[in-house]
């Protein structure tokens, strides 16, 4: 029913917060008479009477002798018996709901009153926050993509390496290769957390696990700096995340992305928990399981719900299990299987345990991550014959480039994973580094911006494929220090040009993320994830303007990257440029990894029934 | 993990009680961020941690610290739970 209104400034000049809600009201169909400021009491309740109005509406920004005034307004409206017929709030900065309930007012909005708010009051009706109403969705980084390629010639590059690396892979298997297939075929979650025995998995796991997994499988030992949590940590943490309640605002100003993800694994999953209702709470769309460095360089998983002291959460299916139980409905979930010796086993416990992304990519687990480039080569196939299997989208990251891999290097084998994944029904998202890195600081490619490269980039990519992108990971890596503010307005700033580029997510760090003393912590990740926010809200559907130096990186990437694809062809392949430095070279920082060197077998040797 | 009760401070000793369960429902770290005026970032460092040691913190240490004229804006932390302790939050209902 339409309302008369009055808004009235009960301060010497500051008026705005009325002129926006009348704005609001008169949207709504209500009639509005505002007041001029610095009016008194009895002025304004005079005018009540004039204009034969339904509601006052006060406002005080400034606070001193803020409740005697307000309290002298409502003694007045009271003696002249206007309350009988009018209901009378107040708002603005210097007023709080529990001032205006004590003084005896029918609403009271202190500062970040929406205009909705003061509409609902004026309507009678309870106001529900926008955050309330809106039930976010798990959003699919892939949709509506096509994957088709826009550079002919780069594309026919591909092709042939793709043709030459499945060929060299025919036939070919190894110990990861093994138990992913165990995996599989012969562990399924209903009955393990029913306690079935499932012997056909347990019986012939550990005689393809090496060093600390074998040994755990052997005598139940674990790594020295892992303890298992008892049921009780582990039944109160559950209660404890039963009782939160999520009211998760959208980070997303104005536009549909990028959905923004933050990594946890602090080392233990209850504490992993707590973080992720942290960031949940905050705006966070999703959360990217991070393990210890040492999984990677491990020859098998262990089991157990197991807390471990330093960086990075240990991949077990119980821990993996909690974590997942914890998650809200429109968390995207990511485990990461990119660069180890669990490359696709991790993939298919992932899937399995209801994981909607992964992250694979074989250049850089080769010559960043440690592991021997024929291993990661033969376990990466499987890893992505299972991602397509259990429909988990993986990016595939760049990192290599933090090693100080030219970007054009790193992107070519980000560009013949993908067309990997492609080749075998997979879908992978690129994944190009917002970072500044050991090549731009040699070559100055950032002097004087962090826009113009880092454009470039995406632009390069677009340029070749039709393909989600999302930068990372997280973006900003290497402009971030221990300060507080800079680390986060960095991040900031990197979300905007992410944006900006209308790429499809991001993610972030904490502010403390360049801490080397201690764990980062709860409050640090909800820094950048109010800082994001803000960047986006700064943002809306404007665009940031490139310098004119972002063509010329976009060209000479692409030339870059046409020429490493001719090189790897020339070389005699994907894995034999990985050893030869076709994608990273040691002058460049890459080294091929050892982990798993010598243990790519024939399958016919092995029969395991790899996927 | 939950929110805190309300409860009316009628004494030191409840006091006390009471400054102690708010350390316990700390998720991991206390922060504190202030300018500590100085002659150096020598100087700085062992203020802001005599600081952290003044005000009971243990497992502190200096997470970000900038000495520039009269002083120096610093940021102590002190861990109250790391990843795989036993946390004082984590309590049965």
């Amino acid at each position: 029913m339409k309302k008369k209104v009055l808004l009235a400034p009960l301060d010497p000049v500051h008026d705005v917060g009325l002129k926006m809600i009348r704005r609001g009201l008169r949207d709504a169909g209500h009639e509005t008479v505002l007041l001029a400021p610095d009016l008194a009491a009895g002025e304004i309740i005079q005018a009540a009477f004039r204009h034969g109005v339904d509601i006052i509406l006060v406002s005080r920004t400034l606070g001193y002798g803020v409740a005697e005034i307000l309290a002298g307004f409502i003694d007045l409206a009271d003696a002249a018996g206007l309350r009988d017929s009018v209901r009378i709030a107040v708002g603005g900065m210097a007023v709080t709901r529990e001032l205006a309930a004590e003084l005896g007012f029918d609403g009271g909005f202190g500062p970040g009153t929406t205009v909705e708010e003061a509409t609902a009051f004026v309507e009678g009706r309870e106001f529900l926050p926008a955050a309330e109403r809106a039930v976010k969705s798990k959003r699919d980084l892939t949709a509506g993509y096509s994957y088709r390629f826009r550079h002919a010639k780069i594309a026919r590059l591909l092709e042939g390496v793709v043709d030459g690396y499945l060929a060299w892979m025919d036939g070919k298997t190894s110990p990861g290769a093994a138990r992913a297939a165990l995996r599989d075929e012969f562990w399924q979650v209903e009955p393990w957390l029913a306690g079935a025995r499932q012997d056909a998995f347990y019986r012939r796991y550990p005689e393809y696990c090496g060093g600390l997994a074998r040994e755990y499988w052997a005598t139940g030992k674990l790594h020295p700096k892992t303890r298992v949590l008892t049921g009780r940590e582990r039944e109160t943490m559950e209660n404890q995340v039963r009782d939160i309640r999520i009211q998760a605002p959208q980070l997303q100003h104005a536009r549909p992305g990028p959905a923004v993800l933050t990594q946890y694994g602090t080392g233990c999953p209850l504490m992993d928990v707590a973080h992720i209702k942290v960031v949940e709470a905050w705006g966070a769309d999703g959360v990217v399981h991070f393990d210890p460095s040492w999984g990677a360089r491990t020859e098998g998983l262990m089991e157990g719900f197991l807390t471990h002291q330093e960086d990075g959460t240990v991949i077990t299916p119980e821990n993996l299990h909690r974590i997942k139980q914890s998650l809200e409905p429109s968390t995207i979930w990511q485990v990461r299987a990119h660069r180890g010796l669990n490359t696709a086993e991790t993939v298919v416990l992932a899937g399995k345990l209801g994981a909607e992304l992964t992250k694979i990519n074989i250049a850089y687990g080769a010559l960043g991550g440690g592991t021997d480039p024929a291993r990661l080569a033969v376990d990466a196939y499987h890893a992505v014959r299972y991602a397509a299997k259990y429909n988990l989208a993986f990016d595939v990251v760049t990192n290599e480039e933090l090693c100080g891999v030219p970007a054009y290097k790193a992107f070519a084998g980000m560009l013949i994973t993908a067309a990997i994944a492609l080749r075998l029904g997979a879908r992978p998202i690129l994944q190009p580094l917002f970072c500044y890195s050991p090549e731009v600081m040699i070559s100055g490619q950032m002097e004087d911006n962090y826009v113009n490269y880092n454009l470039a980039k995406v632009r390069v990519l677009r340029e070749i494929i039709e393909a989600p992108v999302w930068p990372g990971a997280p973006i900003g890596f290497l402009t971030h220090t221990e300060d507080r503010v800079q680390s986060a307005v960095t991040t900031a700033l990197h979300a905007m040009l992410a944006a900006s580029l209308d790429v499809d997510a991001v993610t972030i760090a904490s502010s403390d993320e360049a801490y080397a003393g201690g764990p980062i912590t709860a409050a640090s990740r909800v820094d950048t994830l109010r800082a994001t926010r803000e960047a986006f809200r700064f943002l809306g559907r404007a665009a940031i303007q490139p310098g004119n130096l972002a063509e010329f990186w976009q060209h000479r990437l692409l030339a870059g990257i046409e020429q490493v694809l001719e090189d790897v062809l020339a070389a005699g392949g994907f894995v034999n440029a990985m050893y030869q430095g076709m994608l990273g070279s040691r002058e460049d920082g890459a080294y091929p990894g050892r982990a798993g060197t010598g243990t790519v077998r024939e399958r016919d040797r092995e029969a395991d029934g790899s996927c | 993990m939950t929110g805190l009760d309300n409860k009316a401070r009628v004494g030191p000793r409840e006091e006390e009680e009471q400054v102690s369960e708010a350390m316990e429902r700390i998720l991991d770290a206390v922060d504190i961020e202030t300018f500590i005026l100085c002659g150096s970032e020598a100087e700085g460092r062992k203020l802001a941690l005599q600081l952290a040691r003044d005000l009971g913190l243990q497992d502190a240490g200096i997470v970000f610290l900038e000495f520039s004229g009269p002083g120096a804006r610093v940021r102590v932390r002190a861990y109250v739970h790391r990843p795989g302790d036993r946390y004082a939050w984590l309590k049965p209902a």
